[in-house]
């Protein structure tokens, strides 16, 4: 059999509402059911009531924390107003020696003449004049090198998107056929009246950027 | 809590009003019935309503919200503190031991004083229960939300509690004493 861990609902109604002589017949047998004496129901009933009068009976709250509350929610409502930055220059104290330095520095330089003086000669030269006495810089013709009329570097094209590559070139898994030659499209974009007259590209030049000749061969 | 939100004094007062003396209470009674202390956990509840409204759920009654939160702070401070209240079944009470005299002297004050006592030494959960359900009259199904655990459970707590309150209070034959 389980064991009772709790009173059912109405046991726990019962026991806030009504004291022993008041339940009914039925009330009864439904406490007595719960294995709940009559001494027991009114033990608890007791106890209950008891501590509840106890804890109406706590010390109430001081009225300084209803206070201090709201004078936190008043902080909260009014956030501190922005400072302007160029407010607080004015309020800043420099220190009486360092004014005094800087003043005494000012005078100093004046007296000196050292502005004044760049002053004065910028002032006597003519814009529009420039004299150079000393040659400070010599220029030598060089030889010119001869002209390269191979071109052996950059290869002919037939177009600038076309090009005939040499077989030998190519890497052996392409070379399928025994033909010399081989016409690949180069994976270039399409040339453009502008891209037409310029001269190839490294992507143009290199084998690698081809299209398999197996997709796009069109001469054998 | 809308008004709360926006910073209404008006509406915070009258929140104030309805719940402060309940809260206080409650931690009055959870927190070793310690008046300054009971003081500044309810002006720490009441500051978290202010300073951050937006964490309460209005799907939950204000209420059972209220009494979660009080009741994870006792949590914390029963943690903070590793000062958890004891057992009373197999602990005896300061009491006269002649029988006859306990009978006879029919002391509300002395029987008041062993009760409070009493449930100050009941464990923290079962004091929880004890307090939501017949001091501060909720609802098993708001305790169950409160302490979020299930219903069961808080049945159950509710039976051991009001056995050990009994049993430690049984000498003074308790249904006399109403």
């Amino acid at each position: 059999m389980k064991e009772q861990n709790h009173y059912s609902s109405r046991v726990e109604a019962l026991l806030e509402t009504k004291n022993w002589d008041e339940l009914s017949r039925a009330e009864k047998d439904i406490v007595l059911a719960e294995e709940l004496t009559a001494e027991a129901y009114e033990s608890y009933r007791c106890l209950i009531h008891v501590s509840k009068k106890m804890h109406l009976s706590a010390p109430r709250i001081s009225g300084h924390v209803k206070e201090n509350l709201l004078r936190q929610m008043q902080l909260r409502k009014s956030p501190a107003p922005k400072k302007a930055i160029w407010k607080d220059w004015f309020k800043l104290e420099v220190p009486l020696w360092q004014v005094s330095l800087a003043s005494l520095a000012f005078i100093v330089l004046y007296i000196s003449g050292v502005p004044t003086n760049l002053n004065n000669n910028a002032s006597m030269a003519p814009a529009n004049e420039y004299f150079q006495d000393q040659v400070d810089t010599v220029f030598y013709d060089k030889e010119q090198a001869p002209e390269d009329s191979s071109n052996q570097h950059v290869p002919q094209l037939n177009s600038s998107w076309q090009q005939t590559v040499p077989a030998s070139s190519l890497p052996d898994s392409r070379l399928s056929t025994n033909s010399p030659k081989r016409t690949a499209y180069l994976a270039a974009e399409w040339p453009t009246t502008a891209t037409a007259l310029l001269p190839p590209t490294p992507a143009l030049l290199n084998v690698e950027n081809t299209i398999p000749l197996g997709l796009m061969e069109i001469q054998g | 809590m809308k008004f709360i939100t926006k910073g209404d004094e008006q509406a915070f007062s009258v929140l104030y009003d309805r719940y402060a003396e309940k809260m206080h209470r409650y931690f009055y009674r959870m927190l070793w019935q310690e008046k300054q202390r009971a003081e500044d956990f309810t002006q720490e509840l009441f500051l978290k309503i202010i300073n951050k409204p937006h964490l309460y759920n209005p799907e939950r009654t204000f209420s059972t919200w209220l009494f979660q939160v009080a009741s994870n702070m006792v949590k914390n401070e029963y943690r903070r503190c590793s000062r958890q209240p004891e057992m009373t079944a197999d602990l005896p009470l300061d009491l006269p031991l002649n029988n006859s005299s306990i009978f006879e002297c029919s002391d509300r004050k002395f029987f008041k004083k062993e009760l409070n006592a009493a449930l100050a030494r009941l464990s923290a959960e079962h004091r929880q229960c004890f307090v939501l359900r017949y001091l501060e009259e909720k609802s098993i199904k708001e305790i169950s939300e409160i302490l979020d655990c299930p219903e069961g459970t808080v049945k159950s707590r509710l039976y051991y509690a009001l056995k050990k309150l009994a049993k430690s209070l049984e000498i003074f034959k308790p249904e006399s004493y109403r």
